[in-house]
């Protein structure tokens, strides 16, 4: 990396997908565990809601706020560098969400240098996220991924 | 699933099958009604006042004409007996999720605007997955609900 997100008119990020960003490479989504986890009563467990994965306001294109591992770790961060205290955090893997025809890109933010979006996370698109995610990468105690 | 209301409300609560819907916390205190009731707008309201970024990213609060919309909508679906009360999740959009994992099924109903609503269902027996959006008329959804029932 670097990378150069195309950016519109308006200084607003453009959907894209940035080779640049690894196949092999984790996407960083936090979970909330006030309002991301479930009681799954078919289970018994609780677990992280689909609701966890929804697009961010107002994106047309929408895209889904995650943080991107590579440019952690060029900067030798952990995976959980920058998610908020009393939040879990879960990793999804580039290449499984491109083969599900989204997009990747970074989307720096003031606050959050390594933030990035996965783009086309419609609502018939969300339990396929949700199915691909990897692993906690800041788990939650007690709660089950799926 | 009726769809008539036929529950008592304060006439003095905002929030309300004819009131405006859900604008201040107090107006759940002034609320009467079931149990359950008081609790989905305490959630309701707790919901509409989220902060941006509630989701460790960017995420926005429930838009308060969808949480008006979408607790107007659950007290309907509330009227099948033996409901219990769902999950209710925020969606970073502004939305909101209503889910039941019970009774060897899951159902979803998002809700993204008022009367949008998105439904999931899954049949763990069965296998037997379906999405399909919702519309005015919820003769569909009686079937499924009266399914999660106890």
């Amino acid at each position: 990396l670097p990378l150069n997100p195309p950016v519109g008119p308006d200084n607003v990020v453009l959907a894209h997908d940035d080779l640049a960003i690894l196949p092999q490479s984790l996407l960083i989504r936090h979970i909330s565990p006030d309002h991301h986890v479930v009681l799954d009563e078919n289970r018994n467990v609780r677990r992280i809601s689909s609701a966890a994965f929804a697009a961010t306001s107002g994106d047309p294109d929408f895209g889904m706020s995650v943080d991107i591992n590579q440019l952690l770790a060029e900067q030798a961060l952990p995976a959980g560098h920058v998610v908020p205290q009393g939040m879990g955090a879960v990793s999804l893997i580039v290449a499984d969400l491109r083969g599900k025809g989204l997009r990747v890109g970074s989307d720096p933010t003031p606050t959050n240098e390594f933030h990035g979006q996965v783009w086309g996370v419609k609502q018939a698109t969300r339990k396929a996220v949700h199915r691909l995610v990897k692993g906690w990468v800041v788990p939650l105690s007690g709660v089950a991924l799926l | 699933v009726a769809l008539a209301y036929d529950h008592s409300y304060s006439d003095t609560a905002d929030f309300s099958p004819r009131g405006g819907g859900v604008k201040r916390a107090s107006d759940v205190t002034a609320f009467s009604g079931p149990d359950w009731m008081s609790r989905a707008a305490q959630r309701f309201v707790d919901l509409i006042r989220l902060p941006v970024g509630w989701d460790g990213h960017q995420g926005h609060p429930v838009s308060p004409p969808i949480a008006d919309y979408a607790y107007r909508f659950l007290q309907k679906l509330m009227l099948q007996p033996g409901l219990t009360l769902p999950s209710i999740t925020p969606l970073a959009y502004g939305g909101i999720m209503l889910e039941w994992h019970r009774r060897g099924w899951d159902v979803e109903i998002e809700i993204d605007a008022p009367a949008q609503h998105h439904v999931y269902t899954y049949e763990i027996a069965s296998g037997l997955e379906e999405q399909f959006v919702l519309g005015p008329r919820l003769d569909r959804l009686r079937d499924i609900v009266s399914k999660i029932a106890d």
